[in-house]
């Protein structure tokens, strides 16, 4: 068993015994790694709540009506069958157990589902106001879900606020038993299971004054609180798992499980004059046996742990126990698993190299468009489409699209009526009408559209990230089409003439900025001209007004205005010599054409100290266009 | 239907902080015809917690809550199913038709609603009428609420229309502050310990002081009409003027949240120190170029323009007797002013296309 599965396995234990930390992602793991930790994350909430929770998997398909309505067959006293509606996999009974949402992949997560985990997560009350259901009921769900760090980008910021409880897996970092039995303070062999189940006798342990100031000292001021909420829950849960039998009331939370709750989650530890002076200042006793240091004492029942099963208190001989291995050692074999465990930035260095748990912070991204919880706007009457997410039913006007639960509902409504009417002449089954039909509400597809014009020669002197973040941003919201003209970059060999520049289509703003845009080195020549004619012929289609086109469009040109190749020299591929400012002029012409689109709105973005200021003036009025002085870049 | 009474929801005591979104919340009690609060801010602002609570302490269940996966028939109303199945047909209220009888609709994350559910609430908040014309019911149904939405504008704006309908308008930011903070989560970890921890004895001393602010609340609602505001009518038309504030409903809103902020501390008349108090939270989101869904600026400079058309004050008024006064909000932190965006506002601009 590797260091990391034993770490999950404490982290996994303590979270079953803090109701209130219901939301934990794993970065990087295998979708085999994560099925195993989704099977002992049950059964520790089983060992926790003495009943088995409900798994209910979310993946990318399921439906608002997947998720929050069920059709059920009812045998009636007259020996019919018949259709009731009630309430969905998610909607639960006072009664019910706990429901564990399992989502293996994050960022695939259907537009339903994750609406879902949005309504259930961190939630007092949830409300199910669906197909003539009225339920208001407390949720009591706990979320498993699994992402790669490196697309973090793609998943939603609203679902990841509600996922605090981060664990770095690290490819390759687990062996074939990922989770297996971890020392806590349970008899010699117990499982963790066992000293989750012995656990729930104790009282919940109170979280101290100095230690919640500890907590917030070590976190920078803008971090959310549900972060050091989950840091504090996951310290208690920790605490209580290792307080003693027999243990009463008035336990407390310690510094060290703080400390072990930064290291499980990623977390840099408080800076060390603070955590000191805690130490020194903190009226509060340890329990009897406690060690001075959190990584000494998790290493010190390691050992115990050790020495119990060299004892012939085989963890792993029992029914259901898994077999495992000694943990890891630093060569010294004297300090903890993770030595280096803090890093300035708020990281912690663990094997697999530096984790950081909330790699969205860092990563300049945009909103993916399937992370979003809104639907696209309902405002414009497009082409019958089967394509895009359905938000909604309506009467049906036509076959091709029949929402079959909906239908059936409206159907069920109206049975015994019909049945009498129809007086024995009624068979045993549905009897459906026409205006039962119901079919889907959808999201309509692309009908935004953002054209940047980036050019290369100038774009290191302006801040790019902040400049530009607003529109990708909008179009993330928007979910709209980007287009991206690339203006005077160096491009590999073979890339194409320097003369010209290229552009590329993205399906959304995300994929325009994973494509490596705004990263390109610079070159010598700036085919402007050329590269507003792209985007002139990119938005050209959105000015015909047919029915495919967008509603709106946004160009967005970042330049100082110095285009130097002339348009037909980016044409032709060859240059004539000497240039006497045809390129300029090729701009302002071409700047001109794109004025005169509609549904275009345009605006250019200088650098700070254009060479020439007056260009990007010139160029922003013959574009009908907005001008804005960027912030520096790299080069000022 | 509930299916449990205990929603564990914390005291609206122990809501740290937040004093504009309080303020609003309360002056919306005190005088209905106020409109609804909007409430936004990102994630983690305790938006929803401070709705909730207030719902709980001044009404003793939580308010009539419309999810943002509602289908149209709970909107409006329709048959109770099993009844109808068995061939018993009997209407089913809709949510908006409850809404109307408890006065409030809260809808949390009301941005993210679906455009269809959107305009069906629009048609009944502007007419005051709710009509019923599907499943064999022809009927139109009085119905006055007010609407109560929270919302975190990363996921994107709320349209003008639906915008337009909320009275008062918060802009939240998260609790920065070491001691805020630190509030934040002891009366968390508190409320974790009372629910889990078997310790319910713990926030005790925080449902007690809700009930004596709803005691006193509810006393200065029924004053709310004996509060003058024959010196404020003037001003409040000058400063919606002063903002450029388009149509007519701002005057009345600035107007009628002055005489709630007036009955809460137990004044006698309204005066401009209340129409300074008020007038950002019902302006903010009115004035022209606001973008929709939260991003509206308030700088300082417009603190400075309220101050100088609210100055000076008029004369002190005499505290009516043998009412209990609410702590004075003499002291409201100036609201935040956004930073100013380096380019144009592109999304907001296009936003309402």
């Amino acid at each position: 068993m590797t260091d990391r599965a034993r770490d999950l396995a404490r982290l996994l234990a303590a979270a079953a015994l803090e109701p209130a930390l219901d939301g934990i992602l794993l970065l990087d793991s295998s979708p085999a790694w994560f099925l195993a930790a989704a099977d002992r994350y049950e059964e520790l909430l089983r060992a926790a709540g003495g009943r088995a929770p409900r798994r209910v998997i979310l993946g990318s398909r399921e439906s608002e009506d997947d998720l929050w309505t069920r059709l059920a067959v009812r045998e009636r006293p007259d020996g019919r069958r018949q259709l009731v509606p009630g309430p969905g996999h998610l909607v639960q009974g006072p009664d019910d157990p706990v429901i564990v949402l399992l989502v293996p992949d994050l960022t695939r997560l259907s537009f339903a589902a994750r609406r879902a985990v949005a309504i259930l997560l961190d939630a007092p009350v949830a409300h199910l106001q669906r197909h003539g259901a009225d339920r208001e009921w407390r949720p009591r769900v706990r979320c498993l879900a699994a992402c790669p760090a490196a697309a973090i980008g793609q998943a939603s910021r609203h679902l990841l606020e509600r996922l605090p409880v981060r664990f770095a897996a690290g490819p390759g970092a687990l062996g074939p038993d990922p989770v297996a039995s971890v020392p806590m303070t349970a008899p010699p062999g117990a499982t963790v299971a066992e000293a989750v189940r012995a656990a729930t006798a104790r009282a919940v342990p109170t979280v101290p004054g100095t230690i919640r100031e500890q907590a917030v000292r070590g976190l920078p001021a803008v971090t959310p609180l549900r972060r050091a909420l989950a840091l504090l829950r996951l310290a208690r849960g920790l605490a209580r798992l290792e307080i003693p039998v027999p243990a009463g009331p008035g336990q407390l939370v310690a510094a060290e499980h703080v400390d072990e709750a930064r290291r499980l989650l990623g977390l840099a530890r408080a800076p060390a004059a603070e955590a000191g002076a805690s130490g020194d200042s903190d009226p509060v006793s340890p329990p009897p046996g406690r060690a001075t240091s959190g990584a000494r004492r998790w290493q010190d029942l390691i050992d115990e742990f050790d020495a119990r099963r060299a004892a012939g208190g085989e963890p792993g001989s029992g029914p259901g126990r898994e077999a495992v291995g000694p943990p890891a050692r630093d060569p010294a074999g004297t300090v903890a698993a993770y030595p280096g465990a803090a890093l300035p930035g708020g990281t912690a260095t663990l094997p697999g190299g530096p984790r950081d748990p909330y790699p969205e912070d860092r990563r300049w991204t945009v909103t993916a468009e399937f992370s979003y919880l809104t639907t696209q706007d309902q405002r414009v009457a497009g082409v019958f489409d089967l394509r895009g997410d359905p938000v909604g039913t309506r009467p049906a006007t036509h076959l091709r699209d029949i929402a079959w639960t909906p239908t059936l509902i409206e159907a069920a409504k109206y049975q015994e009526a019909r049945r009498r009417l129809r007086g024995g002449r009624a068979g045993p089954g549905l009897i459906v009408s026409p205006a039962d039909l119901m079919s889907y509400q959808r999201i309509h597809g692309q009908r935004y559209l953002l054209v940047l014009v980036l050019d290369y020669t100038c774009l290191d002197r302006v801040n790019v990230a902040g400049v530009l973040a607003s529109y990708l941003d909008w179009a993330a919201w928007r979910r709209a089409a980007v287009t991206v003209v690339e203006v005077g970059a160096a491009g590999p060999a073979g890339a194409g003439s320097p003369l010209r520049a290229r552009s590329f289509a993205a399906r959304n703003a995300h994929d325009a900025v994973a494509s490596g845009a705004l990263s390109e080195p610079r070159g010598g020549a700036t085919p402007l001209a050329h590269g507003l004619d792209l985007a002139r012929a990119a938005l050209a289609r959105n000015a015909r007004g047919d029915r495919s086109a967008a509603l709106d469009a946004w160009l967005v040109v970042v330049t100082d205005g110095l285009g130097n190749i002339p348009l037909a020299a980016s044409r032709s591929g060859a240059v004539s010599y000497p240039l006497a400012g045809e390129g300029i002029a090729d701009c302002l012409a071409v700047a001109a054409q794109l004025a005169r689109l509609r549904s275009v709105h345009s605006v250019v973005i200088a650098p700070p100290r254009p060479p020439l200021p007056e260009m990007p003036a010139r160029l922003a009025a013959a574009l009908g266009a907005g001008l804005i002085r960027a912030t520096p870049g790299e080069r000022g | 239907m509930s299916d449990d009474s205990r929603f564990w929801i914390l005291p609206y005591a122990h809501v740290v902080g937040q004093e504009q979104l309080k303020l609003a919340l309360e002056l919306s009690y005190l005088a209905p015809g106020i409109g609804g609060v909007l409430v936004s801010g990102q994630r983690g602002t305790a938006k929803s917690t401070a709705v909730r609570a207030f719902a709980m302490m001044m009404h003793g269940h939580l308010p009539v809550t419309l999810p943002i996966n509602a289908t149209d028939d709970r909107v409006v109303g329709g048959w109770h199913l099993d009844k109808l199945m068995r061939g018993e047909p009997e209407p089913q209220p809709g949510l908006l038709e409850e809404a109307g009888e408890h006065g409030v609709l809260y809808v949390d994350e009301v941005n993210l609603l679906d455009d269809h559910i959107v305009n069906i609430i629009l048609d009944a908040a502007s007419t005051g009428v709710l009509t019923v014309q599907r499943e064999s019911r022809d009927e139109a149904i009085a119905v006055r609420f007010s609407l109560v939405g929270t919302m975190n504008p990363e996921e994107g704006p709320l349209r003008p229309q639906l915008l337009d309908r909320f009275g008062l308008m918060v802009a939240v930011e998260a609790e920065t502050s070491p001691a805020a903070r630190l509030a934040i989560l002891e009366n968390v970890l508190a409320l974790d310990e009372a629910r889990y921890g078997g310790q319910p004895g713990l926030l005790d001393a925080g449902y007690h002081a809700d009930g004596e602010l709803k005691q006193a609340l509810s006393a200065a609602r029924d004053r709310l009409y004996d509060v003058s505001v024959a010196g404020i009518k003037a001003l409040c038309t000058e400063v919606c003027a002063a903002f450029e504030v388009p149509g007519h409903r701002g005057d009345p809103v600035v107007l009628l949240a002055a005489r709630a902020l007036a009955a809460r501390e137990g004044s006698a008349a309204a005066t401009a120190d209340h129409v300074r108090a008020v007038a950002p939270l019902a302006l903010r989101h009115r004035r022209p170029g606001a973008g929709p869904g939260g991003h509206v600026r308030w700088a300082p400079e417009d603190d400075a323009t309220l101050a100088r058309l609210t100055q000076p004050a008029p004369p002190a008024v005499t505290a009516l007797p043998a009412v209990t006064a609410l702590p004075p909000v003499t002291a409201l932190p100036a609201p935040t002013a956004l930073p100013a965006p380096e380019a144009p506002s592109a999304p907001e601009a296009s936003a309402g296309a």
